[in-house]
C-alpha cells in the first residue's frame, strides 16, 4: 500500500508543533510518509459553507495529485482536512457532480482516487498498542489525561467510520498502553467552537470553557488533542475561555503525538513542546524512565521502510 | 347443475371501480349459471336473505359470491347456503375487492378481470361435491405460557371455569414484571399487595399445575388436541424437599451473583429465592456463580439445608402434557438501552432504568425502599426522568410507543416526592400519553401537587460533571431554549421489546409475529386475542404494549375464548382434508414422513400396505398431496380436477 | 427622551391616512420600527405554491436529500447543539419553519450563520435526519437570496477564501487583515497576536507553492459559474 502525506495548512502555521511531533513520532516508529507535492488547501469550513462544489473542487485537486503520485491512501493529521477529503470522495460517486467538479479543474481528475485516512488511524493500523508499548522508554504512569477528539474525527459517522461515534477510544488505547491513566471524558466529541473564535468569540469561549471545566473537574493533568483547530481554541484561547467561565484552568493541551513522542523518549524540542501556550512543565516533571527500557538497546530509527 | 352468481358492490368499495351489473350479466352466460345479480351489500342481512330466496326460487344447487376476501366472509356465506338447505361446500367465492377493485382504477380492465375471476369460481363450483365434517373429542385442559399478571388472570379464570390449567413460567417465580413494581398507577396502591393474593391463589388452586423455571420445548397437534413437551430447567434444588426456609441463601459464600429480580441494582447470592412472596417459594442455584458448580470446593448450601434438598447433579428434565388450547402471555423485556452512547452506554452507575428504580423504591428491594444513588448510597435531591428512551426512535429501529411509560414516570415522580420531600423531579417528555380512566388527572397531579417539572423535549446527552452530579443536556421546545440540569440520579423510561425468545416460541406455536417480535392477533379490531392458529390465544404485552388493567382484561378475554371453545364436548373437523385413493397408493410411506401433524398412518388393506388419513388430525395443508409420487392423495375441496378445471378455463379465456 | 421626540416628530410629519385618525400615522410608524408578527395564516403559506412549483420545503428536502417531514419536534437537535445558546431560532424551530413553508423565517435566521457544523444534531436525531446537512442547504439558499443575517461570519469566510484564491493555501495573517478590513473590527484577536507570534504560530509570509495558480483558476471558474447561474435565474424571472 502506497501512502501519501497531506499535512494541511495549519501544519505550516498554527500547528507547527503538531507537524513536528507527528514527523518525529512516525520517524521513531519507522513509518515514512512522503508529502504530497504541490498540495493546496482543502478549503476548510468556509469553502463548504459557501458551496459544496467549491469545497470538492479544491479537495479533488489534492486527491488527483495523490492518484497521479501512485498513492492508494492519502493520510492527513488534520480532522478538518480529512472530513473535506472524505466528503469529496463521497460526493464524487455522483457522476453529475463529478462532471461539475471536473469543469472547475484544469483537467478532469483521475477515475480512481485514493481513499483518505487520519495519521492516527494509519499509525494504529501499522503499529499495534503492544508494539508501541514495547518501543516506549519513558513511562506515562502517574499522568491523568483526557482524550479530546472534537467533532470531525467521528462525525458524520457513516462518512468518517471512526470508532464508536459517541465514545471513540483510540487515543485512550494508545496512551493507556504507554502507562497513562485515561479518564472517562464525556465531552470528548463535543464541539470546541471551530473557527468562530474570530468572528464570534463568545461561542468558542463558551464551548471551550465547558470542555476545559469538565477536564479540570475530573482532575486531568492535560487534554490530549488530535485537531489543530481544537488545540488552538483550547490552548491559545484558554484565557478567553477562563474569562467566560470565571475560573482559572491552566490546563496544558498537547497533541497526542507530543505525548506519544515523550513516551518514546524523544526530545521536547523535537516535539515542539515549547510552542504550547499553556506550559506543560508540571506534566513533564511527573515522567519517569520506564524500568525495563533502561537496559534495552537504543531505538534504531527507520526500521521499516514503507 | 343450477348455479346462482351474486356480484357484490360492497357500497363503492367494489362498485366504484368495477361495473358489477356488467359482471353479473356476463356471468349469466356461463355454463350452468341460471341466475346472476349484483346486490349492494351481499353480507348484510337482506343480502343473505336474497341468496336464500334465490336458492329456493331458482332451485339452485350451487352459489358463487363475488365480493371480498374469503378470509372474513366465506364462513358467513357457507352458513347462508346451509340455511337454505345446500351443503356449505357447494359454494365458491371470487375475491374481486382485494384482488381487483382496491388495486386498480381502470373500470374496464377491472370489470374484465372480475368477470374472469367469477368464471373460474363457476368452473370450480361445477366440480364441487358435498363434504361433511366429523366430530372429534377434545382435551379440555389449557396450557398457559407465562405467569405474569395476564397469564395469572387467564389461569385463574380458566381454573374457576372448571378447566384444568398447566401454567409454565420461565423464571423461578410467577408474578412477571408486576411483581417487581413498587406501586401502581393511577391509584398508587402497592403492587405486591394486589398481585400477591392472586399469586397465592395460583399456588393453591387444585386445578392449576405450575411449572416454574421451565420452558416450552416442543408443541405438536392442533386445536382440541395439542401435545406439549416442557423442559424443566435444572434448579439444583429438589423442590419437593425445599421448604423455602432461606437458610441456604443466608450462608452462601458467593455473594456477587447478578440479581435479575432486582434489575442488577444490588448483588445477590448464587443460591436465591427471588423475593419473600415468591410463588413457588423455592431456592434456585445460579450455576454461573455457584462455587461448587464452577468446580471449586464449596457445598455450603448442601451442608446447611435442613431437608437435604440440594442436588448438584441435577439435570434438565422433560414432561409432556396434553391440552386442547393454549394461551400465550409471555410479556416483554426492556430493550437494551446501552446502545445509547450519549447516555453513557450503561457505564454511569447513577443512570438507571425505570424498572431498577422500582426496585430501589420497593420496601422488599435491596435498599428496603430507601431511594439512594447506586454510586455512593446518598439520597438524591435532584432526579431527572427521561421518557421515550428506546421508544418512538426510528433511528434505532424502534418507532413504536411503549404505551405505559408516561404513566409510570408520573407515578415515580410522585413517589420520589413522597420518599424524599426535599427532592425536585424533572421529566423530559415528547407527548404525555394518558388516555385511560383517571390517567390524565394523575399526570396533572404529578405536576400540580407534587411540583414535578415537566419539560417538553428530548435529552441529548447525560454525563458526570466531575463534581459528583450528572449533567443532563436537554431542550425545552416550548420555551425554545436548550436547558441543562444537574441531577443526582437519572431514571430512563426504557422502551419495551418482545420477550426474549418470543420469535422462537411463535415458530413452535405456528403463530405470526410483527417486525418487532410482538405476536399478531387474528384481526386488529375484531379478533384481538385470537391468533391465526385455531385454539391459540394471546394475553398481555406479548401482543403489544399495554398496562396492567389492559393486560388483566386481555387475560380474562383469552380465558373466555378458552371456555367458549371447551363449552362443547367435541369439535367438528374440517372436511377439507386429504383422502387416499387406495387403487393408486403403493404404500411407499413418503406421506407419513412429510406430514407435520402425524395425521397419516400405515394400514393393511387386503394384505397390502396403504396410507390412511386420520381424519380428525389432518389439517388440510396439502403437503402429502404434493409429495405423493403416485398422485394417490387428493385434498378434498382442492382436488386435482378442481384445480385443473380453473386452470383450463383461465387458459381458454 | 430621544425616542419620544422622534415619535412626536413623526406624529407631526407622519403620513396622514385620509379620513383616518391622527394616530394612524404614529401607529404605522411604531409597527414599521418594530414589526409585529401577524398570526400566521397557514392555509395561505401551505398552499401559496401552485402544484407545478416545488414548495420551499420540497426544495430544501431535495437539495439536502433529507426527509424533513419526518421531524416530530422532539428537540434533540437543539438539546445537543453547542451553539444553541447563541441562536435566535433553535434548530428544531428552523426545521418547523421549513415544514410550514416559512422561507423568510428560515433563511433569515441568524442561527444559520452561527451553526458550527459539528453535526451533533444529525448524530442524535431519532428520525435519522442529517440536520447539519439541512442547515448547510439553508445557508447556501440564504446566500443565493443574499440574506446574510450575520455578516461578520460571512466576511470571515470570504476573507479566508480570498487568501486561498491568492495563495493556494490558507494564510492566517492575510485572512485576519482582510477580515479586519471587511468587518471594520480592527482589534480582532490582537490580544492573542503577541503570544501566537512569540510561539511562531503565525506565518508572517504566505507559503508559496507552484499549485497556487491552479487553485486561482478553480476559483475563477467557480465565480464564472456562479455569475452564470445568477444571470440564468434573473432571465428565468
Amino acid at each position: 500500500m502506497q501512502l501519501a502525506y497531506f499535512p494541511g495548512c495549519s501544519a505550516k502555521g498554527s500547528s507547527l508543533d503538531y507537524e513536528l511531533s507527528t514527523q518525529a513520532v512516525l520517524n521513531a516508529l519507522g513509518i515514512s510518509l512522503r508529502e504530497l507535492s504541490d498540495w493546496n488547501c482543502c478549503g476548510s469550513t468556509p469553502a463548504h459553507a459557501v458551496s459544496n462544489l467549491l469545497s470538492s473542487a479544491l479537495c479533488a485537486r489534492n486527491l488527483d495529485l495523490a492518484a497521479k503520485a501512485g498513492a492508494d491512501l492519502l493520510v492527513t493529521p488534520c480532522p478538518s482536512c480529512l472530513s473535506n477529503l472524505k466528503a469529496t470522495s463521497k460526493r464524487l460517486e455522483d457522476a453529475a457532480f463529478r462532471q461539475e467538479v471536473n469543469a472547475l479543474l484544469d483537467s478532469p481528475c483521475a477515475e480512481t482516487l485514493p481513499e483518505s485516512t487520519s495519521v492516527m488511524q494509519a499509525m494504529a493500523e501499522l503499529v499495534s498498542c503492544e508494539e508501541l508499548a514495547k518501543k516506549a522508554r519513558t513511562s506515562l504512569q502517574g499522568l491523568k489525561l483526557v482524550a479530546y477528539y472534537g467533532c470531525l474525527m467521528s462525525r458524520p459517522p457513516e462518512l468518517m467510520r471512526f470508532e464508536d461515534p459517541e465514545n471513540p477510544m483510540l487515543m485512550e488505547r494508545m496512551l493507556t498502553a504507554l502507562g497513562a491513566e485515561m479518564l472517562d471524558f464525556p465531552l470528548k466529541t463535543a464541539c470546541c467552537g471551530a473557527a468562530f473564535g474570530i468572528p464570534k468569540r463568545p461561542l468558542t469561549a463558551h464551548n471551550c470553557g465547558r470542555i476545559l471545566e469538565l477536564a479540570a473537574n475530573l482532575g486531568a493533568d492535560a487534554i490530549v488533542t488530535c485537531c489543530p483547530l481544537c488545540q488552538m481554541n483550547l490552548d491559545l484561547r484558554q484565557a478567553q475561555a477562563e474569562k467566560a467561565m470565571g475560573r482559572h484552568f491552566g490546563l496544558p493541551v498537547p497533541y497526542y503525538t507530543q505525548i506519544i513522542g515523550l513516551a518514546l523518549g524523544l526530545a521536547p524540542k523535537d516535539l515542539g513542546l515549547s510552542k504550547l501556550v499553556v506550559p506543560i512543565d508540571a506534566l513533564l516533571a511527573k515522567l519517569s524512565p520506564k524500568q525495563d527500557s533502561l537496559t534495552s538497546e537504543p531505538q534504531s530509527h527507520n526500521e521499516v521502510e514503507r | 347443475m343450477r348455479i346462482g352468481v351474486f356480484v357484490c358492490h360492497c357500497g363503492s368499495n367494489i362498485g366504484g371501480t368495477v361495473d358489477c351489473a356488467q359482471v353479473a350479466a356476463q356471468a349469466a352466460l356461463y355454463p350452468d349459471v341460471v341466475y346472476a345479480t349484483d346486490p349492494m351489500y351481499t353480507c348484510a342481512e337482506p343480502g343473505q336473505a336474497a341468496i336464500e330466496a334465490a336458492i329456493h326460487e331458482h332451485q339452485l344447487d350451487g352459489v358463487v359470491v363475488a365480493s371480498c376476501s374469503p378470509r372474513m366472509h366465506e364462513p358467513t356465506f357457507r352458513k347462508t347456503v346451509e340455511r337454505a338447505g345446500l351443503n356449505p361446500y357447494m359454494f365458491e367465492m371470487a375475491n374481486i375487492r382485494e384482488h381487483v377493485s382496491w388495486i386498480g382504477r381502470d373500470i374496464a380492465a377491472n370489470t374484465h378481470k372480475a368477470a374472469e375471476l367469477v368464471r373460474l369460481a363457476v368452473e370450480k363450483l361445477r366440480q364441487n361435491s358435498p363434504l361433511r365434517s366429523q366430530e372429534f373429542p377434545i382435551t379440555r385442559r389449557v396450557l398457559i405460557i407465562g405467569g405474569g399478571v395476564a397469564g395469572i388472570q387467564a389461569a385463574l379464570d380458566c381454573a374457576e371455569g372448571g378447566i384444568p390449567v398447566v401454567l409454565v413460567e420461565r423464571e423461578a417465580t410467577i408474578g412477571g414484571k408486576m411483581a417487581k413494581l413498587d406501586k401502581t398507577f393511577p391509584t398508587v396502591d402497592c403492587s405486591a399487595c394486589i398481585l400477591g393474593p392472586k399469586m397465592v391463589d395460583v399456588a393453591q388452586h387444585p386445578k392449576i399445575s405450575l411449572y416454574a423455571h421451565a420452558e416450552i420445548e416442543e408443541i405438536s397437534g392442533y386445536v382440541g388436541n395439542f401435545t406439549v413437551k416442557i423442559r424443566k430447567r435444572a434448579t439444583y434444588v429438589d423442590w419437593d424437599k425445599c421448604t423455602g426456609c432461606g437458610t441456604c441463601t443466608e450462608k452462601c459464600p458467593s455473594k456477587t451473583s447478578y440479581d435479575h429480580f432486582n434489575e442488577g441494582i444490588a448483588k445477590t447470592t448464587a443460591i436465591t429465592i427471588a423475593f419473600p412472596q415468591a410463588i413457588p417459594k423455592k431456592a434456585v442455584i445460579n450455576k454461573d456463580f455457584c462455587r461448587q458448580l464452577s468446580g471449586k470446593k464449596c457445598g455450603v448450601c448442601a451442608k446447611v439445608c435442613p431437608t437435604q434438598a440440594i442436588d448438584f447433579a441435577m439435570e434438565d428434565t422433560f414432561v409432556t402434557e396434553n391440552v386442547g388450547s393454549i394461551v400465550v402471555a409471555t410479556g416483554y423485556d426492556l430493550m437494551d438501552w446501552t446502545v445509547y452512547g450519549q447516555y453513557g452506554h450503561g457505564r454511569y452507575p447513577d443512570v438507571i432504568t425505570s424498572l431498577a428504580y422500582e426496585r430501589l423504591m420497593n420496601a422488599s428491594g435491596p435498599t428496603q425502599g430507601h431511594i439512594v444513588r447506586p454510586s455512593d448510597g446518598k439520597e438524591p435531591k435532584s432526579v431527572v426522568f427521561v421518557q421515550c428512551v428506546g421508544s418512538r426512535d426510528p433511528a434505532i429501529g424502534r418507532p413504536y410507543c411503549s404505551g405505559f411509560c408516561c404513566m409510570y414516570t408520573a407515578k415515580q415522580a410522585i413517589l420520589t416526592k413522597d420518599h424524599l420531600p426535599d427532592s425536585q423531579s424533572y421529566v423530559f417528555y415528547m407527548d404525555i400519553r394518558a388516555p385511560g380512566k383517571m390517567y390524565d388527572e394523575f399526570t396533572r397531579r404529578a405536576q400540580e401537587e407534587y411540583g414535578t417539572q415537566y419539560i417538553r423535549g428530548r435529552v441529548s446527552q447525560i454525563f458526570p460533571d466531575g463534581l459528583g452530579q450528572m449533567t443532563v443536556l436537554g431542550m425545552d421546545t416550548l420555551l425554545g431554549r436548550p436547558v441543562e440540569i444537574k441531577a443526582d440520579l437519572v431514571v430512563l423510561a426504557v422502551g419495551i421489546e418482545a420477550s426474549k425468545g418470543a420469535r422462537e416460541l411463535a415458530e413452535k406455536l405456528r403463530i405470526s409475529y410483527d417486525a418487532y417480535g410482538f405476536f399478531l392477533e387474528s384481526h386488529v379490531k375484531l379478533k384481538p386475542v385470537e391468533t391465526n392458529t385455531a385454539g391459540v390465544f394471546l394475553a398481555g404485552v406479548c401482543q403489544g404494549a399495554k398496562d396492567i388493567p389492559a393486560s388483566v382484561a386481555q387475560g380474562s378475554a383469552a380465558a373466555a375464548k378458552v371456555l367458549t371453545l371447551f363449552a362443547k364436548e367435541t369439535l367438528a373437523s374440517n372436511p377439507q382434508i386429504a383422502q387416499v385413493v387406495l387403487k393408486r397408493c403403493i404404500g411407499c410411506g413418503k406421506c407419513l414422513r412429510c406430514c407435520p401433524y402425524g395425521a397419516i398412518k400405515s394400514s393393511q388393506v387386503r394384505g397390502e400396505e396403504k396410507a390412511e388419513v386420520i381424519a380428525t388430525m389432518c389439517q388440510g395443508c396439502g403437503l402429502c398431496t404434493a409429495t405423493c409420487p403416485q398422485g394417490a392423495i387428493q385434498l378434498a375441496h382442492a382436488t386435482d380436477n378442481q384445480i385443473l378445471a380453473e386452470v383450463d378455463t383461465l387458459c381458454q379465456l | 427622551m430621544p425616542t419620544d421626540l422622534s415619535l412626536i416628530d413623526n406624529f407631526d410629519t407622519g403620513t396622514k391616512v385620509p379620513g383616518g385618525s391622527p394616530f394612524s400615522g404614529l401607529w404605522a410608524k411604531i409597527c414599521a420600527d418594530d414589526p409585529m408578527n401577524d398570526t400566521l395564516c397557514l392555509n395561505a403559506c401551505l398552499h401559496a405554491n401552485g402544484s407545478d412549483n416545488p414548495s420551499f420545503s420540497q426544495k430544501v428536502a431535495t437539495l439536502s436529500q433529507q426527509a424533513i417531514h419526518t421531524c416530530y419536534q422532539c428537540g434533540n437537535c437543539s438539546a445537543g447543539c453547542p451553539a444553541a445558546f447563541a441562536y435566535d431560532l433553535q434548530v428544531n424551530q428552523i426545521m418547523r419553519a421549513v415544514q410550514l413553508e416559512q422561507k423568510d423565517l428560515a433563511l433569515g435566521a441568524k442561527s444559520l450563520w452561527l451553526c458550527l457544523g459539528c453535526a451533533t444534531c444529525s448524530l442524535r436525531c431519532p428520525n435519522a435526519i442529517d440536520v447539519a446537512r439541512v442547515m448547510d442547504t439553508l445557508r447556501h439558499l440564504a446566500r443565493e437570496e443574499k440574506k446574510i443575517s450575520v455578516p461578520v461570519v460571512e466576511k470571515f469566510w470570504l476573507s479566508f477564501l480570498n487568501c486561498l484564491r491568492a495563495f493556494g493555501r490558507s494564510y492566517e495573517i492575510g485572512t485576519m487583515v482582510l477580515y479586519m478590513l471587511r468587518s471594520l473590527r480592527l482589534t480582532t484577536d490582537v490580544d492573542l497576536a503577541p503570544q501566537a507570534l512569540a510561539k511562531g504560530k503565525l506565518g508572517l509570509l504566505p507559503h508559496s507553492h507552484p499549485g497556487k495558480d491552479a487553485v486561482g483558476r478553480i476559483f475563477t471558474r467557480f465565480a464564472q459559474k456562479e455569475a452564470q447561474k445568477l444571470r440564468e435565474s434573473k432571465e428565468g424571472l
